[in-house]
């Protein structure tokens, strides 16, 4: 059991923006030191990291312990999928403190988008080309691609029309329901200084008048491409508590995979809707040993607004299906049952594959976030396809 | 600019089906599963023996977007576009694009059939139009 086995004790991140001078490797830096220092440990010291896989993450541990004169690393371990990593970098850190392979554990997240691809410039792109572009299959893109199904945006808007058709939503119920989501993220963001969209309001009207994308999913219905990067440092519970008197304990952490599940995928055969077995949400809370009803807030990974609505069914907030009379009889703002991405989210705070979302869930248990949520003693931060973990100060 | 699948030994049959106006699906020799995109092994009864089926390529459209801001240069020229999940009569879903009517026109539920489209030389794609 990892259950208050380990603790967060230290938080960073850099400014995020559209383009940063610096590239992630600096960035990383950044972020790593910064959280060893809201730590109180020095970074050499370090002696475990967790990131994501390449190609999502570009900068390397080895890169990490070269720039910043770490002694020793005794562990570390990448985590693939996507934002599907995000519990899965909290548990193989929490994992590796408890089993004694490493004390003092950074995990980070460095994006550059600025220099590398983005999803959304395609009319500013390398230019035309008489070569065509072959595919390599891998994970079944080779399948994808060709037809112009080829990013994350387009993917959720064939789950979210799965969604309206299941659910008989309308075109309206389904605009209502997304916006509703899109514009309590931005308000949120309004009253956070290190939001992207901190300065830009959303109303009704911006938003419905959007350009569509990708029916049916609207410009504000996807998250912003930027760059920034996160990190937190994962230590024993003890040696937490003896760093700071506000230790964030890790009171479960879940990697999940079964068959046509991995994330972006499509061929799932069954229900294309349920992105992973409730089994697996179940043991979250099993593991965390709390309930639904004890979660004060939620940070739900969104690369799109859909993502946060089919979230709150997958975790079991709402049931499959009354997701969307939820958000519309509840909303997720600050005076709703669950607020949720208190800190604007991917959409408007900002897209660090939810790291961001980790390190807004420490901030509220601590008591520090901008959009406090009075009293929040348990949060959950989770991806779509199941990874995530429940926090709890 | 085309974007053309590149294939391996487990997928050039599929499309050289296609090229020959077939659509095919890879079939377990043993118990009969199919299996899209094609696998090493059946992964119902652990079967090595495995063929290819050609198929009806009627089906329905299982959900679909129309896509409005080209996310790739090389489909710039093509918006609107519609892509679909569809469901063929036999069971497998096919990621596909749907031609032959508006991608306003697109439903979910809506009965299609495949046509092929040759997007480059040697390269043809199953499409779906609605029947």
């Amino acid at each position: 059991m990892i259950r208050k086995a380990a603790a967060i004790a230290g938080i960073g991140q850099t400014a995020y923006a559209k383009a940063l001078p610096p590239a992630a490797w600096e960035l990383a830096v950044e972020a790593v030191l910064a959280a060893c220092a809201d730590a109180g440990v020095d970074v050499a010291d370090v002696d475990g990291m967790c990131r994501f896989t390449a190609p999502f993450e570009t900068v390397s541990e080895a890169m990490l312990v070269r720039a910043l004169g770490i002694r020793e690393l005794s562990f570390f371990a990448q985590a693939p999928h996507g934002g599907e990593a995000l519990g899965a970098v909290v548990a193989h850190a929490a994992a590796a403190v408890s089993a004694g392979l490493a004390n003092v554990v950074v995990v980070y997240r460095a994006l550059s988008q600025s220099r590398g691809g983005r999803f959304g410039r395609a009319d500013r792109g390398a230019g035309e080309s008489a070569t065509d572009i072959v595919v390599p299959e891998q994970d079944n893109l080779s399948f994808a691609w060709p037809y112009g199904l080829m990013s994350p945006g387009q993917l959720f808007a064939l789950w979210a029309r799965r969604y309206a058709t299941v659910h008989g939503l309308t075109d309206e119920d389904l605009t209502r329901t997304l916006g509703t989501i899109a514009i309590t993220q931005r308000q949120y963001a309004n009253s956070n200084p290190a939001a992207m969209m901190r300065d830009r309001k959303l109303d009704w009207e911006t938003y419905q008048n959007a350009r569509m994308i990708s029916e049916p999913l609207r410009l504000f219905d996807l998250c912003l491409e930027n760059d920034g990067a996160c990190a937190f440092v994962v230590t024993s519970a003890e040696r937490a508590r003896a760093l700071r008197d506000d230790p964030v304990y890790v009171l479960s952490a879940t990697q999940t995979l079964s068959p046509y599940r991995e994330p972006m995928g499509i061929y799932t055969g069954g229900e294309m809707l349920e992105l992973f077995p409730p089994a697996a949400a179940d043991r979250l809370f099993g593991q965390a040993g709390v309930s639904r009803k004890d979660i004060d807030v939620a940070e739900l990974y969104d690369a799109t607004s859909y993502m946060t609505l089919r979230s709150l069914e997958s975790y079991g907030f709402a049931a499959d299906g009354a997701g969307w009379r939820y958000v519309l009889d509840h909303g997720t703002g600050p005076d709703s049952p669950l607020p949720v991405n208190t800190h604007g989210g991917h959409l408007s705070e900002a897209y660090l594959h939810g790291m961001n979302g980790i390190l807004e869930a420490v901030r509220q248990l601590r008591g520090t976030a901008c959009n406090q949520v009075a009293g929040a003693e348990v949060a959950l931060v989770g991806a779509p396809a199941g990874s995530a973990t429940i926090l709890a100060r | 600019m085309t974007v053309v699948p590149g294939m391996t030994e487990l997928t050039a049959p599929y499309w050289e089906a296609a090229r020959e106006g077939r659509l095919a699906i890879q079939e377990c020799r043993s118990c009969g599963q199919l299996s899209h995109p094609p696998l090493p092994a059946c992964p119902r009864c652990h079967g090595r023996d495995l063929g290819w089926r050609d198929v009806s390529g009627t089906g329905t459209v299982y959900t679909y977007t129309v896509v409005r801001h080209p996310t790739h240069f090389a489909f710039a020229d093509e918006i609107p576009y519609a892509i679909a999940l569809v469901e063929l009569a036999e069971g497998p879903w096919l990621i596909t694009g749907i031609t032959g009517c508006p991608p306003d026109g697109v439903r979910a539920g809506m009965p299609v059939r495949v046509v092929f489209r040759e997007v480059t030389d040697g390269v043809t794609l199953p499409y779906f139009e609605p029947r």
